[in-house]
């Protein structure tokens, strides 16, 4: 069985201001998996972070979370939902290095399936989410946009994009 | 590191800063080992003669179930059938948390894949099977999966060991019951310490 070296960096934005939204576009169809490497902040306040791919507005994500707050843990869910929610609980602190999430996207380039997602969400003040995330599209994902509500990233806020490639 | 400038097109708002790693100065440590595809009904899937030069495994899965029932996914290695697998999970069906375990099982569970109701929804693993060369120690995974629906589904993290110090040369991926459907998939890469 040949190896073939794999895991890319694809692209990467460091914030050096305010942002409400960044958008990795055009993204490669020759990986399998997509890999999103989040490190966020939020300002003015904490807030929550969302995903729309392609630009598909309309009410086609939905997931299943498990999370814990360091005394309970419990399940919820989210239907016919218009963005993929990747931190109900886990919100983006007002203060970097709090919060960092991890998003891989298998066979996201398959048009055969919809895209499954799963997602982990930390904050260390707060607690941890785990999710799978659900876009019923068959398209492949050639744009991500990751979000923030109402408020905005802070400056310093990092955002990487790796693909992976099957043999 | 060599720096690359690229469109600022990707950052809605505020100031654009942007960078791109040409990976010149670090040294290849993920490889894609082998991948298998269900093209049908798949009764289980193997890796064999599994190479070993790497520290650790990854298991990367898409996967459902060939039949109208939900099941579950297994994994045995080295053709290891005895009651020398343990498991513990934690894990959400969207209204509670649960745990469950087994001390003394024939294989290692990694999680509950969707039936094929939804013909285009699969269930995602990211498994991690580390130091499966040490014949030192007992051999530890880590499990991330889950599916959801749109209104039912299952997210959950397992820790499995098995009590073998042998290196690992062979797993077998394998449903509860049934078989694997159609566009199921099974990708092993090799990671370098």
């Amino acid at each position: 069985m040949p190896a073939t070296n794999t895991y890319d960096a694809i692209q990467s934005y460091t914030l050096t201001s305010a942002t409400n939204t960044v958008t990795f576009g055009s993204i490669p169809q020759t990986y399998t998996d997509l890999v999103l490497i989040l490190n966020l902040g939020s300002t003015p306040s904490a807030q929550l972070t969302r995903l729309r791919f392609n630009g598909d507005t309309g009410t086609n994500y939905s997931d299943t979370k498990l999370r814990g707050n360091g005394t309970t843990a419990y399940s919820t869910r989210i239907s016919n939902d218009s963005n993929a929610t990747l931190n109900e609980f886990a919100y983006a602190s007002t203060t970097l290095g709090k919060c960092n999430i991890i998003v891989n996207f298998m066979n996201y380039s398959n048009t055969t399936t919809y895209k499954t997602f799963l997602f982990r969400a930390n904050n260390a003040d707060l607690g941890t989410e785990l999710g799978a995330g659900l876009w019923r599209s068959t398209a492949a994902i050639s744009a991500i946009e990751v979000s923030n509500p109402g408020n905005n990233f802070l400056s310093g806020s990092t955002f990487s994009l790796y693909g992976i490639k099957a043999a | 590191m060599a720096v690359s400038s690229f469109s600022n097109s990707g950052i809605k708002s505020g100031s654009k800063r942007n960078k791109i790693w040409d990976q010149s100065a670090v040294e290849n440590s993920f490889f894609s080992i082998a991948t298998n595809t269900a093209t049908g009904s798949t009764a289980d899937v193997t890796f064999s003669s599994i190479p070993q030069t790497y520290t650790h495994l990854q298991l990367r899965m898409i996967v459902k179930n060939h039949t109208a029932n939900t099941n579950n996914t297994r994994i045995q290695f080295n053709s290891d059938t005895g009651a020398n697998y343990s498991w513990h999970e934690l894990f959400g069906d969207g209204a509670s948390a649960g745990s469950n375990a087994s001390i003394s099982a024939s294989y290692m569970y990694l999680g509950n894949h969707p039936s094929n109701a939804v013909a285009s929804a699969f269930a995602v693993y990211v498994v991690d099977i580390l130091d499966y060369t040490n014949t030192n120690k007992f051999k530890t995974v880590k499990t991330l999966s889950g599916y959801d629906l749109n209104g039912s589904g299952v997210v959950g993290l397992r820790s499995g060991n098995w009590r073998s110090t042998s290196a690992i040369s062979t797993i077998r991926i394998f449903p509860g019951a049934d078989s694997f459907g159609q566009y199921s998939s099974f990708a092993l890469y090799g990671i370098k310490g």
